[in-house]
């Protein structure tokens, strides 16, 4: 008979879905056989002896080893709770915390389950906060410039206790955001483009109109005064300045092309990773010439530090010809803007 | 221009090669400091959001990386810590572990486990190891009740008089059997390691436990596994090791010459190979921070040969190492100059020529034409300099690379030779497929077909499988033996061949290894004993390999291309090296066998012309060049072969086959 009651409560924990208490599998078996509670618990004690059923947090019995079952059970509430305390995953699975820290351990170790902690309180979640917050900001920037506080609201729907200080440093490591500096009571703003140069001239435009009012009388026009803000910017002589450097074969303009070049190479989130010139100079087409001497003008404007190849003799002429090769016949691979000093 | 130094002023300039970074060298800070706080950001990173982080750091050959290493190195394990619940001072703040890579790639994980357990067992000025450290820094954290500082517990933990303390079992063994779980011999291993009893044993089964006798397992009271070391249990244990960090004491892992790997410069696998296992490091904790360093010149192939996916875990964060411009390296040659007491007086009566005894214009030279230069070049130029000053002679190179190499190979294989037996496996592993591609690279070296079989040589449909056997455990040896029994009745096409130092015998009381050995004899296995100066010779021969591919062979500031040690090694070849390679890959080297009647003709061509092109060499001789070409693989001890094009043989007779004549012609 007991072999038989043993069996009936197998069958009770094989089909239940959680935890079933004593009362709760004596009510199952008690349909099949008479059982009183002191015989039920006699039974359950001697099947957890012999590791066929588990013993469960209050007072609950499973098939199931608590150990093993509870990662899997954290992994889906974090399916559903994408961020969550150690304390809420408690409530929610109303398992010991020692089960849960030690599984959320283990989570952690494997890269199943990221933490997250921006003050005193671990988090824990399914994606990795970072690149999490990356992609929370770049969703959040997409409809245009927000500021500090305004992204910090978006980003805190993603990530709860979102702080400032975080913001700060993912803002140079993203690479992609672009802080927009403060303009009158305009607060400091972050955007996925360049800020727009109207708003901070309102002062300059202002002296402008001055000037013009006050020189108008003297049958100067606003086009003069342009014109003239042109040259004194540099931007007319710099235009007039072209062909005759680029005869000495320097050329500004090949010049900002390869920066534009290497920002448009580097990796996502880098700044200062190493472009090869092999790949600038097939991005760029330029004549020969042009790009080898924007290179090395670069160079020795100290914009750009240039690697070079240790053994370019063990390269066929056809790998040493998409390089850079400098007067003293060293050859350059790499180029790379220069460190701030 | 002669100064008038002390005699015997040592030149400052003279070290321009940083060994490793636990070396301790004259610093400037502000070289490379973008990279060096960006490899700081990374560490903070992982001890502050609990995960991994990596850092790839790339320059020219000579540009500083070992040296960067060596700084992040005093900073980490001397720094005291700013952080909340970080480490107090004195106790450093991380696991450092410096990791060059010149081993064979399929020995990765074995070769990272053996530097791990090094490093943790290095010993500071204090006469702490990092061992200690790290368990002293854990039981602080863990003590929230009394709140004992870790130094408390490292002096606790290093007093002799508490190594028989019953305290260790109620906190040590708990706490390694929750970290080191499932692995009981790992645990008992790091509980002597940690106690101090049996370091030598428990050290060197860390390290790799086949290298271990009978005795020592029975010492530690572990049980010996017949399976050998393997990749998987390596990379278990180095996991196992990392568990022992935690995040805020983190594991710095540097991996210095990721380029060293190569056998050459086509090798994608070796790089492949790096990049699994830097990405599986990156998956597996928590509490590592990679930093890995490679030439600027391999940055590119190495992209390309590893999946984009390992990229990115290995290079979260890209620094480079760019050349010295005249003010970073003005400073260099300050800094080494103000380190020398000799010159200290001269030079602080002149102040104002920070430079002194040079002139900014003696420097120029000394940089490209764009104004940079690397701190090797720059300190190379700066040596010559100085010697010309100090000596009134204008600094020339006393001997050709020819030369330089000579000595160099001399130098190694004679420090070679203390090396010990244990080490055998590890020079064998790396040496032998470098000595293959050397002798002109006919036998090329295929993927390892077995567990136990640890490269497969073919050449022209010939098979040989190469077991490296140099387990001192006869219980393992005996596991091996047995396994590869089966494997090459499963393979009876290639052609066995088990390597063994000489210095380790086979005991007569090794009843069942014996018969396995027999076995295999009779299933046409050969046994192949090294001697130690073969080895030495090997170890000479891999590690100027790995050095060149490095960049780090210079001679007057030039590195050596690897393609240039390469062909000098096939010109100057170590007799016993080519000897041995006959050996394993089963070609005899005698008189009779070359000469033969249809190679005669071509023999007597290359012995009048010692050098010739393939195709002269088959104008010649009248033979087909496919027949030459044969002949030369099937004898690479006996002539020599470089690749090209165009291929050139040349002949090459050790001393041992010469004639007496021939020898004193010689």
């Amino acid at each position: 008979m007991t072999s038989e009651k043993q069996d009936a409560i197998r069958s009770v924990l094989k089909h239940s879905h959680e935890p079933q208490s004593t009362p709760q599998i004596r009510k199952e078996i008690l349909k099949r056989y008479p059982v009183a509670p002191k015989e039920l618990t006699a039974l359950l004690e001697s099947m957890v002896a012999a590791g066929e059923v588990f013993p469960w947090p209050r007072k609950k019995f499973w098939d199931r080893d608590p150990r093993k079952t509870t990662p899997r059970l954290i992994l889906e509430f974090l399916d559903t709770s994408p961020v969550a305390a150690v304390g809420a995953i408690k409530r929610a699975l109303k398992l010991p915390l020692e089960f849960i820290q030690t599984a959320l351990e283990a989570l952690v170790n494997d890269g199943r389950v990221h933490p997250w902690q921006p003050g005193a309180t671990v988090y824990y979640c399914l994606f990795e906060p970072d690149a999490a917050a990356k992609e929370a900001m770049a969703e959040a920037l997409a409809d245009g410039p927000l500021d500090q506080k305004e992204l910090l609201a978006r980003l805190r729907n993603r990530l709860p206790g979102y702080q400032a200080r975080h913001l700060k440093e993912l803002v140079p490591k993203s690479g992609q955001v672009v802080e927009h500096p403060r303009i009158g009571k305009r607060k400091v703003r972050y955007g996925l483009n360049p800020p727009a140069p109207g708003p901070y001239l309102d002062k300059a435009v202002r002296e402008v109109l001055d000037a013009h009012k006050l020189l108008s009388p003297c049958r100067v026009s606003l086009e003069a005064i342009l014109e003239a803000l042109e040259v004194r910017l540099g931007l007319k002589e710099k235009k007039a300045r072209v062909p005759e450097r680029r005869g000495e074969g320097e050329s500004p303009e090949a010049e900002g092309l390869v920066l534009e070049g290497m920002a448009r190479l580097q990796p996502f989130g880098q700044k200062r990773a190493l472009v090869s010139i092999r790949e600038l100079r097939r991005s760029l087409n330029l004549p020969r010439g042009d790009f080898d001497g924007a290179v090395l003008a670069l160079a020795r404007k100290n914009r750009v530090a240039l690697h070079h190849h240790d053994f370019p003799a063990g390269l066929t002429p056809s790998q040493q010809e998409e390089l850079v090769r400098d007067e003293g016949g060293t050859y350059y691979v790499g180029i790379v803007l220069k460190e701030a000093s | 221009m002669t100064l008038n130094l002390p005699a015997g002023t040592p030149n400052p300039f003279r070290q321009t090669i940083v060994k490793d970074a636990w070396e301790t060298m004259v610093d400037v800070p502000e070289i490379h400091g973008q990279a060096f706080e960006a490899c700081c950001r990374a560490f903070e990173s992982v001890r502050r959001m609990k995960h991994c982080e990596s850092v790839l750091l790339h320059g020219g050959a000579g540009s500083g990386k070992t040296h960067l290493l060596g700084r992040l190195q005093r900073h980490w394990t001397a720094s005291p810590s700013n952080a909340i619940g970080g480490p107090e001072e004195g106790m450093g703040r991380c696991v450092f572990l410096y990791c060059r890579l010149q081993t064979n790639p399929h020995r990765l994980w074995q070769h990272l486990r053996k530097t791990f357990v090094e490093d943790l067992l290095h010993r500071f000025a204090d006469g702490t190891t990092q061992l200690q450290r790290l368990v002293a820094c854990r039981f602080a954290q863990g003590d929230t009740r009394k709140q004992r500082p870790a130094m408390k517990w490292l002096a606790w933990i290093r007093n002799p008089a508490n190594r028989d303390h019953s305290g260790w079992k109620r906190i040590l063994l708990p706490w390694l059997e929750r970290e080191t779980q499932p692995s009981f011999s790992l645990q008992r291993v790091l509980y002597f390691l940690i106690t101090g009893r049996h370091v030598l044993e428990a050290g060197a089964w860390l390290k790799g436990e086949d290298q271990l006798p009978e005795e020592a397992y029975t010492l530690l009271g572990i049980r010996e596994t017949d399976q050998g070391q393997s990749e998987d249990g390596a990379r278990e244990v180095v996991l196992g090791l990392c568990r022992l960090a935690s995040p805020l004491m983190p594991v710095a892992f540097c991996f210095d010459q990721i380029e060293a790997l190569q056998t050459s410069k086509d090798d994608q696998e070796s790089l492949f190979l790096f990049g699994q296992m830097g990405a599986s490091l990156y998956n597996s904790s928590n509490n590592a921070l990679l930093i890995s360093c490679i030439q600027s010149s391999v940055l590119d192939p190495f992209r390309e040969a590893i999946r984009e996916a390992d990229y990115d875990r290995i290079a979260r964060n890209v620094e480079t190492l760019d050349p010295l411009d005249r003010r970073l390296a003005f400073k260099l040659i300050s800094s080494r100059l103000d380190s020398s007491t000799e010159l200290a007086q001269l030079r602080r009566d002149r102040r104002q020529q920070i430079l002194w005894p040079f002139e900014p214009l003696d420097l120029e030279p000394g940089f490209s034409s764009i104004g940079t230069q690397t701190a090797r070049k720059i300190l190379a130029f700066a040596g010559m300099l100085f010697e010309k000053l100090h000596t009134g002679q204008a600094a020339t190179l006393q001997e050709d690379p020819s030369g330089f190499l000579g000595k160099e190979f001399n130098r190694r294989r004679t420090t070679s030779l203390d090396q010990e037996a244990v080490e055998s496996d590890i020079s064998l592993a790396h040496g032998l497929p470098l000595l293959a591609r050397t002798l002109g690279g006919q036998w090329r070296v295929e993927r390892q077909p077995d567990r136990d079989v640890d490269f497969l040589l073919s050449c022209e449909g010939r098979r040989v499988g190469v077991s490296l056997c140099n387990q001192q455990s006869m219980r393992s040896l005996g596991s091996r033996l047995r396994r590869l029994t089966e494997w090459q009745s499963r393979n009876k096409s290639v052609k066995l061949v088990l390597i063994r130092d000489e210095r380790l015998p086979i005991k007569k009381t090794a009843v069942v290894t014996r018969k396995h050995l027999q076995s295999l004899k009779e299933k046409g296995a050969a046994l192949c004993r090294t001697d130690p100066e073969t080895l030495a010779a090997l170890q000479a021969l891999r590690s100027l390999l790995s050095d060149a591919m490095a960049g780090d062979l210079h001679h007057g500031g030039d590195a050596i291309a690897p393609a240039t040690v390469q062909e000098w090694l096939s010109m100057n070849l170590d007799d016993s090296l080519v000897a041995f390679f006959g050996r394993v890959v089963g070609v005899s080297e005698n008189q009779p066998d070359v000469e033969s009647e249809e190679t005669g003709g071509i023999l007597e061509v290359l012995r009048k012309h010692k050098v010739i092109s393939l195709d002269r060499l088959a104008a010649e001789s009248g033979q087909p060049a496919s027949v030459i070409e044969n002949l030369a693989k099937r004898h690479p001890g006996r002539i020599g072969w470089l690749q090209g094009p165009p291929p050139v043989l040349f002949d090459y007779r050790p001393p041992e086959i010469l004639s007496s004549g021939e020898r004193d012609e010689g």
